[in-house]
């Protein structure tokens, strides 16, 4: 039964480093253990535990805001906006909508710029055959509006990605501090049963 | 006991017992369910979180039978904050419980 209750905690840790998760599940383990030796029984231990699941949401929020506030990346900061929604923490939807929010405007935002990128190339080639065909001022054109296009798209491009930097980190600033405050600090649901 | 209540004073006692020495999980947990009635397991989180944020640190105590224990200690900027917490608890409280006794006749 304590192997079971914590085999149920390792597995719902999955989403935690292997390393994590070991030091979580030692720390349960000795509880049990040294409750044991006191004389407890496993039921009396287990209830007063509360239950693995629970727990494990709250570890995994913990793990994953911290995890994203040190590296401020997108795969990170996912995970973190999953954890935030899962554990149900009060805020965790305006945040998640936020953040979705703006992860699909530069989404568009870069495609447009591709898209650009794209156009200022075919421009360019359309500029070469020009000129092999021997219409040089329609290859001058396409040159002119090959760079045009293709300037103007890279430059979208990298002010896209500080704008991304910029914004994400933010958010994930926001979400910490919210993680902080409700989850960890004074929001846990530290009631019994 | 109301939770609201709790969740404000967790910290405040997890940093007092430290304070006084050096425990492991199980004796903290112990305490605290015995004072505000914790379900025991979350302790556990709010103890990795005190680490995390430079409040405490964890060693290994042998012990001559049985496996050794995680026992957790205060840093000095774990008795800063524990200070902190005391005072506005101590003002706080003061505050709440002269109000009762100067309105609540009962």
């Amino acid at each position: 039964m304590m192997n079971d209750y914590l085999n149920k905690l390792e597995k719902s840790l999955r989403r935690m480093s292997a390393n994590e998760r070991k030091e979580i599940v030692a720390d349960y383990r000795e509880h049990f253990e040294i409750g044991l030796e006191a004389g407890k029984s496993i039921e009396q231990i287990i209830a007063s535990l509360g239950d693995p699941s629970e727990l494990a949401k709250m570890y995994t929020a913990l793990g994953a805001t911290n995890r994203a506030h040190e590296s401020k990346g997108v795969k990170d900061t996912l995970h973190m906006l999953g954890a935030i929604l899962r554990f149900k923490v009060g805020g965790g939807l305006l945040i998640a909508s936020l953040y979705f929010a703006a992860l699909s405007t530069m989404l568009a935002a870069f495609a447009a710029a591709v898209g650009l990128i794209g156009g200022g190339l075919a421009a360019l080639g359309y500029a070469v055959y020009m000129f092999t065909q021997g219409y040089i001022a329609y290859g001058f054109l396409g040159i002119f509006a090959g760079l045009v296009l293709s300037s103007g798209g890279l430059l979208g491009f990298i002010a896209n990605i500080k704008l991304w930097k910029l914004s994400v980190g933010n958010l994930t600033g926001v979400a910490h501090k919210i993680m902080q405050k409700r989850v960890t600090n004074n929001e846990l649901d530290i009631d019994k049963g | 006991m109301n939770t609201q209540f709790k969740k404000g004073v967790l910290n405040l006692c997890v940093l007092t017992l430290l304070k006084k020495k050096d425990a492991y999980g199980y004796d903290l947990a112990e305490k605290m369910a015995q004072s505000i009635e914790i379900a025991e397991g979350t302790l556990y989180p709010l103890l990795r979180k005190l680490k995390l944020d430079g409040l405490c640190e964890t060693y290994l105590s042998e012990r001559s039978a049985g496996p050794p224990r995680k026992y957790y200690k205060l840093t000095q900027k774990g008795i800063d904050a524990q200070r902190v917490l005391r005072d506005e608890w101590k003002t706080f409280s003061t505050n709440v419980n002269e109000l009762m006794e100067e309105n609540d006749d009962e």
